[in-house]
């Protein structure tokens, strides 16, 4: 949702803020010098706040009464807050509300009897410091070491009790060297299906000598099915990219935003309307080695600790929705395409099998992979024309589009109930990264297929009688199915089973569990992250044993992309020279984890000790913004999985209870000439 | 980029905490009129801007911690509402916390006599006070209700003030509750009273149910059932003791016109009636 004003706005009025954030300070000018009131017995007796403060806080640091021992006979409590990114605003009025919450709580568990643990970092990896590296020439761990004096001094001057000889930087390679080090535990690790958890690599590598992978079906490519004898038969090289669908670190790869003039891989948010948003250059999607958390293989557990963890009804609500769990059936349709016949068939995804003799057209996505092999030549000229445009698209101008927009490809699918023809067309809304990238369009039963019938005359078939108007489409599940061959006078609801049944024994489909949840993506061309510990050769990624580790990043005095869309380091001659891997990690990288280091950060022989997390245990109080509900709150849930499986840890759920703070909505009365304007500023 | 305010997402945005919003589209930025919800927060009109982190135009907690001290900006930001929920920042009422903690701090110190704490042992009413904001604050902090908890200081300090109480035996209970709220004065109050150490390795007061355990009652006083007058009786008195009571209470011998009463029913708890 876009809340911005017009810049240029904004712009001209800032100043006019700006002045105003003046005034106090000249109001403090005259409060500085109060009115001095003695006691008789010379004492000053008004409450003289200033001083007050001033002592108490040097005396705190001096006797070091917030530093907090591991060991205690005390019961333990453990208070969080979302550690900062330390930008160069510092401090404003909304980061405190989480941090002064959080600081009341834990003098007050103290009070009743507890051992608190209540420390505080730096979440310092990240773009803006990039970003001002970029503008002003200032070396990114020269600004955020700047910005981390200003932010502690701000922190110091609320008070909060936090123990300062735990804090972390996740920037600094005594802090990175583990990051690096969970990423390799995860690189060597796959998820054993059957036992329902992370295993090392190394035993399924055993599974594959004796039985190859019948009961270990491969998460990253399905078609990859191989008996003991193939497996042994592979060379080196075959085995490792078998190995790398299984990890749980993994290299792939993966559609970026490439824009060529700036010779720079775009965000997103960077993009806009196919064109980049600084400069305004054209921005193509390009494929690029990536690297990817498996986060998908422990959908169903992340859907299962909910249940044990205490976040408000709306951040389950959340996280539920975006990992998306539904089931339904794989469905293979024939396909026919003048004298073509493709008898591997187009493969879509459904929730709704019921609803299959109200197919009136599949839609494929414009990355699918048959687009070429199908279409007719007398629609190659359309469909190519619309796949460029296509391309000039981000995924979320895709996603929010109104418009509808589809080409015909000529092919036909064959329903494999009723043997009717089903044209095949090309649309932006379906998304090859989505299920099968093709779905079956019921146009009676969903309003997107029905409103795309509608825009190019495509008749419509109705299979539920009079819940269809022939206006609208009606998702209902109570309707009684006609049209509907074998399942005609079915329940809907009833029907679903029904079909499945039919599918499976026809061999046309299997039931199936799908996720909305994809792999995420770990890297980014960038040079203000985490290097990765693999080098490369001859295309197999080697990880760097524990004992290398920090690979540290290296100095660099451009930060201009690398060629080809490579990140900065792919620029430094020693790096490339060593093939490291040029990529860095994600701004989450650091963050999944830094609960655990707070407990055990002096550390150099292991992230944290086991004894010293089975004594923390889980964070009991966890206090941050909403903003992370799907990102750092969803990716430190499953870093905490991988390592309680691999028995680094003892809980599997790194946060017993989330507090969610509000928004701080900042008015300011702003004067412009006569006119007294009230500003609101909302803070996220 | 200028971006164009999609208002009819905005109001549903928030389960619809916008939804009585005006809008006013000028230049391609959002107009929010006077009055409507954020009525009492605007005077002329308001843009809506989402802050971010590279935008330079944050308010800085630096200028009110030197002007009013962190113990206030610490409880301002709590008394501003529930910490879940969104909510405008004013700085208006800050002053009003600063005049609380001032207010606090003279129950310990007079800026004329000096240090007025004293040995004396508390009073029922006092002991009252405190036991209420002990079981006040435990509640409200344990689920996180901090503004409440904020106000629940507010009263007590003002109720204290009222019965002009300077007892360490409910002040020092008092300081400790206060302490994660507001540190460093309530530091200085733990040391001034004589203690070593931080006030942080004291114990949270333990709440007595006792002392705040009703005592007595306003009982409505009818005769011949219709109620004509009130009396505060002790919940322990005997009925001879309330029919001595009532019988010298002024309006009742107006209406008995120096006659006895042929019957005084009282009813613990509930009523009195005289029956002439």
């Amino acid at each position: 949702m876009a809340l911005l004003v017009s810049g240029a706005r904004f712009g001209k009025d800032q100043d006019g803020f700006l002045s105003l954030l003046s005034q106090p300070a000249a109001a403090t000018q005259h409060a500085h010098s109060p009115t001095i009131i003695k006691s008789p017995s010379g004492i000053l007796m008004e409450y003289q706040f200033r001083d007050i403060e001033k002592k108490w806080q040097a005396h705190w640091k001096q006797s070091g009464v917030y530093h907090v021992s591991n060991e205690s006979d005390k019961p333990k409590y453990y208070v969080l807050d979302m550690f900062p990114y330390p930008s160069g605003a510092g401090l404003h009025v909304g980061h405190p509300l989480g941090y002064i919450a959080s600081d009341i709580y834990s003098r007050f568990k103290r009070l009743k009897g507890f051992n608190v643990l209540h420390p505080m970092g730096y979440d310092a990896f990240g773009l803006p410091a990039e970003q001002y590296a970029i503008d002003h020439g200032i070396h990114p761990a020269v600004s955020t070491e700047n910005n981390i004096t200003n932010f502690r001094r701000q922190l110091d001057n609320i008070g909060f009790c936090y123990d300062w000889n735990r804090e972390v930087r996740t920037c600094e390679p005594s802090y990175y060297k583990w990051t690096q080090w969970i990423f390799l535990q995860l690189f060597g690790s796959y998820y054993n299906r059957q036992t329902r958890k992370a295993e090392p690599i190394t035993e399924l590598v055993k599974v594959f000598e004796q039985n190859g992978n019948a009961g270990h079906p491969c998460p990253g490519d399905a078609s990859t099915v191989f008996d003991a004898a193939a497996w042994k038969g592979y060379d080196f090289k075959q085995q490792q990219e078998i190995l790398m669908h299984y990890r749980l670190s993994y290299c792939g790869f993966g559609e970026v935003n490439w824009c060529e003039a700036l010779g720079t891989v775009l965000a997103n948010d960077e993009v806009v309307n196919g064109v980049s948003e600084r400069g305004g250059h054209p921005v193509v999607k390009k494929k690029l080695r990536q690297w990817y958390l498996r986060i998908t293989e422990y959908a169903d557990r992340l859907l299962e600790g909910l249940q044990t963890v205490d976040f408000s009804d709306a951040m389950k609500e959340m996280q539920t929705n975006w990992i998306g769990k539904s089931e339904g059936a794989e469905i293979s349709f024939k396909i026919e395409s003048g004298k073509l016949k493709v008898e591997s068939g187009l493969r879509v995804y459904t929730t709704r099998p019921d609803t299959i003799f109200g197919v009136d057209f599949m839609v494929i996505a414009p990355e699918h992979a048959l687009v070429e092999t199908i279409t007719t030549a007398e629609h190659k000229e359309t469909v190519e024309q619309y796949i460029a445009w296509v391309k000039s698209r981000s995924e979320r101008e895709r996603m929010a589009e109104k418009k509808i927009s589809g080409v015909f490809t000529g092919a036909y699918a064959v329903n494999p109930f009723d043997g009717r023809q089903i044209p095949i067309w090309i649309s932006e809304y379906v998304l090859a990264g989505y299920g099968t990238g093709a779905i079956m369009a019921v146009p009676c039963g969903d309003e997107r297929d029905h409103k795309f019938a509608k825009y190019f005359n495509i008749p419509v078939t109705n299979i539920i009688g009079s819940f269809y108007n022939g206006e609208e489409a009606n998702p209902t599940k109570e309707a009684v199915l006609e049209n509907s061959g074998f399942l005609n006078g079915m329940l809907m609801k009833d029907a679903i089973g029904a079909a499945i049944n039919a599918i499976e024994e026809k061999e046309i489909g299997t039931r199936k569990v799908n996720f909305k949840m994809r792999d995420a993506a770990f890297s980014r061309q960038r040079y203000w992250g985490e290097p990765f510990p693999v080098q490369w050769k001859d295309g197999v990624a080697y990880p760097l044993s524990s004992d290398a580790l920090p690979l540290e990043l290296p100095h660099v005095d451009s930060y201009k992309p690398g060629p080809e869309g490579e990140g900065p380091l792919a620029n430094i001659d020693s790096w490339t020279a060593s093939h490291y891997e040029t990529n860095t990690m994600p701004g989450y990288a650091g963050s999944s984890w830094y609960f655990l280091r707070y407990m055990d950060p002096a550390n150099d022989k292991t992230f944290c000790d086991r004894k010293v997390s089975d004594y923390w245990g889980q964070v009991d109080l966890y206090i941050g913004g909403t903003e992370h509900a799907v990102g750092h709150l969803l990716y430190s849930r499953m870093w905490t999985k991988c390592l309680y499986d691999l028995g680094y840890i003892g809980f599997d759920e790194p946060f017993r209870k989330l507090v969610n703070r509000g928004m701080i909505q900042v008015a300011a009365v702003l004067f412009t000439g006569c006119m007294v304007k009230t500003y609101l500023f909302l803070r996220v | 980029m200028a971006t164009e305010l999609n208002t009819e997402e905005f109001v549903k945005w928030r389960n619809a905490e916008f939804a009585g919003a005006e809008f006013i589209l000028e230049d391609g930025s959002l107009f929010v009129p006077k009055g409507g919800r954020w009525g009492p927060f605007i005077s002329e009109g308001l843009i809506v801007e989402k802050m971010s982190k590279s935008k330079v135009n944050t308010v800085n907690p630096d200028d009110l911690v030197i002007k009013y001290g962190a113990d206030t900006f610490r409880m301002y930001e709590m008394f501003l509402g529930p910490v879940e929920m969104s909510k405008p920042w004013d700085t208006k009422g800050i002053e009003g916390v600063h005049r609380f903690l001032k207010k606090c701090w003279r129950l310990f110190a007079d800026e004329t006599k000096g240090w007025i704490v004293t040995d004396e042992a508390p009073t029922p009413a006092e002991l009252k006070v405190l036991h209420q904001t002990i079981k006040k604050t435990e509640q409200d902090t344990e689920r996180f209700s901090f503004n409440t908890g904020v106000s629940g200081f507010m009263i007590a300090v003002n109720e204290l003030n009222d019965l002009n109480c300077h007892k360490r035996a409910i002040l020092e209970p008092l300081c400790i509750l206060l302490t994660p709220y507001a540190p460093h004065i309530c530091e200085e109050i733990w040391h001034r009273l004589g203690n070593s150490g931080s006030v942080l390795d004291a114990s949270f007061p333990v709440f007595n149910p006792a002392y705040v355990a009703e005592t007595s009652k306003a009982y409505p006083v009818a005769i011949n059932g219709k109620t004509r007058t009130e009396l505060t009786i002790a919940l322990t008195a005997t009925q001879a003791e309330v029919e001595q009571l009532v019988l010298a209470d002024t309006t009742v011998q107006k209406w008995l016109e120096g006659k006895s009463p042929k019957k005084i029913i009282y009813v613990k708890n509930k009523m009195i009636n005289v029956v002439i």
